[in-house]
């Protein structure tokens, strides 16, 4: 006698099909209760839980005020690349293209920036790149330690394993540290630093084409919970509890530190990332706890 | 649908906040609003300053010669539907710059106003009276754009 959700249809593609549906409601939600939570961290009453989708959807409702042709296919391109890599990672998919995948949308974000003429979105599409630089490694050594923990880079792999939290505690540290870079919080907000320089690439965007690079952002916010998670998938309540420490680190750093240099940024969060992946690899190799 | 973004029109205003060279007083009590006391946040205002992504703007203070280029360029900036509001009595009226060589009397003698908000200071919650007005005055300029649209297209075919 097997549950309906043990059965492998319904497992390998209805729940993620419907998780892929959800995931920009779940990433919109999340941004309402952030945008709570940080109001009353400071005291304030804030805004409605469903801010978020009221503001997305005003600004479908509202005229575009168009540049030229080339940021707008590039805005979509960067929705088309998330949403991609939210689908790749739901449906358990190949963890390296992922990240590469993941790793274009931000590319096609910093193109946008660059395609425009105003020197706010020049500036932010620079400091886009140079977090860029910063992250990409550090989660690139992460998928190349899960892959040497689970044997595998595909995702299945990672389930047939022991929870890679054991062995990869080091690493998950890592994820962390870049956690800010990712969801563009302080202190490395850097690139959309709205009081140097308007929103960055961000910044020639108006009506329908800024509303989905906000949706786009909500999948961003699904796609890198999920990742978390699956640092733990044999039990669902500590998964989703990663997830949450996850979410409510961010919040809690990004109301606590103020922002910082772009060159700071580099130098600091390269050398702890990579020592920290580095001791991981250490540890992994010594204990013995790695696959070929 | 078209009903719910309007009520997401009414939800959502991102404000732009322009100092037109006033004495900054008025500026202080925008600032003041966005604090724990009056926290204009919960009625969805987010404050930009990117006059692209805005649907209100604040303007603060006679406008001087030398701003109304900036100003008309603000405005042109702004996609539609948008209001601008005249907050102070500089921008409503003049104020004690009535007349002044160096500026160009009051707001609406260079970009269309639709909310004034009197005062010298204005208190914040006048602002947030003089926002809310706004709000209605958002829906009511897309159903007339919107209006003005069909109109052209059925005078076309």
């Amino acid at each position: 006698m097997t549950q309906i959700w043990e059965e492998p249809i319904v497992y390998t593609y209805v729940i993620p099909a419907i998780l892929l549906l959800l995931s920009p409601l779940i990433g919109g939600l999340l941004t309402g209760v952030d945008r709570r939570a940080t109001a009353r961290l400071q005291n304030r009453r804030g805004p409605p839980i469903i801010q978020p989708f009221y503001d997305v959807f005003k600004l479908f409702g509202k005229e575009d005020k168009i540049v030229n042709k080339t940021y707008l296919v590039f805005g979509v391109a960067y929705l088309l690349t998330v949403i991609l890599s939210t689908a790749l990672l739901v449906f358990h998919y190949d963890l390296l293209v992922i990240t590469f995948i993941f790793g274009l949308s931000f590319i096609f974000l910093v193109l946008a920036g660059y395609s425009v003429r105003s020197q706010f979105s020049y500036v932010g599409s620079n400091r886009e790149l140079l977090q860029m630089l910063t992250y990409e490694p550090i989660l690139l050594l992460v998928v190349i330690l899960i892959r040497l923990a689970s044997g595998s880079f595909q995702m299945d792999a990672i389930y047939k394993v022991g929870p890679l939290l054991y062995s990869l505690p080091l690493a998950l540290a890592a994820i962390f540290l870049i956690l800010p870079i990712k969801f563009r919080k302080s202190p490395f907000d850097i690139s959309a630093a709205h009081q140097e320089i308007a929103q960055g690439p961000m910044t020639e965007y108006s009506g329908r084409y800024l509303g989905i690079v906000e949706t786009a952002h909500f999948f961003e916010t699904f796609f890198i919970l999920w990742f978390i998670g699956l640092f733990y998938v044999q039990n669902w309540i500590v998964r989703l509890g990663l997830m949450l420490i996850a979410y409510v680190f961010s919040i809690v750093v990004d109301n606590a530190t103020a922002r910082l240099r772009v060159d700071q940024m580099f130098k600091q969060v390269s050398i702890a990332g990579l020592a920290l992946v580095g001791l991981n690899l250490v540890y992994i190799l010594i204990m013995g706890r790695w696959i070929a | 649908m078209s009903s719910f973004t309007e009520l997401s029109r009414k939800k959502s205003p991102w404000v732009i906040h322009v100092g037109t060279g006033g004495c900054n007083g008025c500026d202080l009590e925008i600032l003041s609003c966005l604090t724990p006391r009056f926290d204009v946040s919960r009625f969805g205002v987010y404050s930009t300053g990117n006059p692209k992504h805005a649907d209100v703007m604040l303007c603060v203070g006679p406008v001087t010669l030398k701003y109304k280029e900036i100003i008309t360029n603000l405005y042109n900036q702004m996609p539609d539907p948008k209001v601008v509001m005249a907050v102070g009595t500089c921008a409503s009226t003049g104020g004690i710059y009535q007349g002044c060589y160096g500026t160009c009397g009051s707001l609406d003698q260079v970009v269309p106003v639709d909310v004034y908000v009197p005062g010298c200071n204005v208190r914040p919650e006048a602002i947030i009276d003089g926002l809310v007005l706004a709000l209605d005055i958002l829906n009511e300029k897309e159903r007339k754009i919107l209006e003005e649209k069909k109109n052209k297209a059925s005078g076309v075919a």
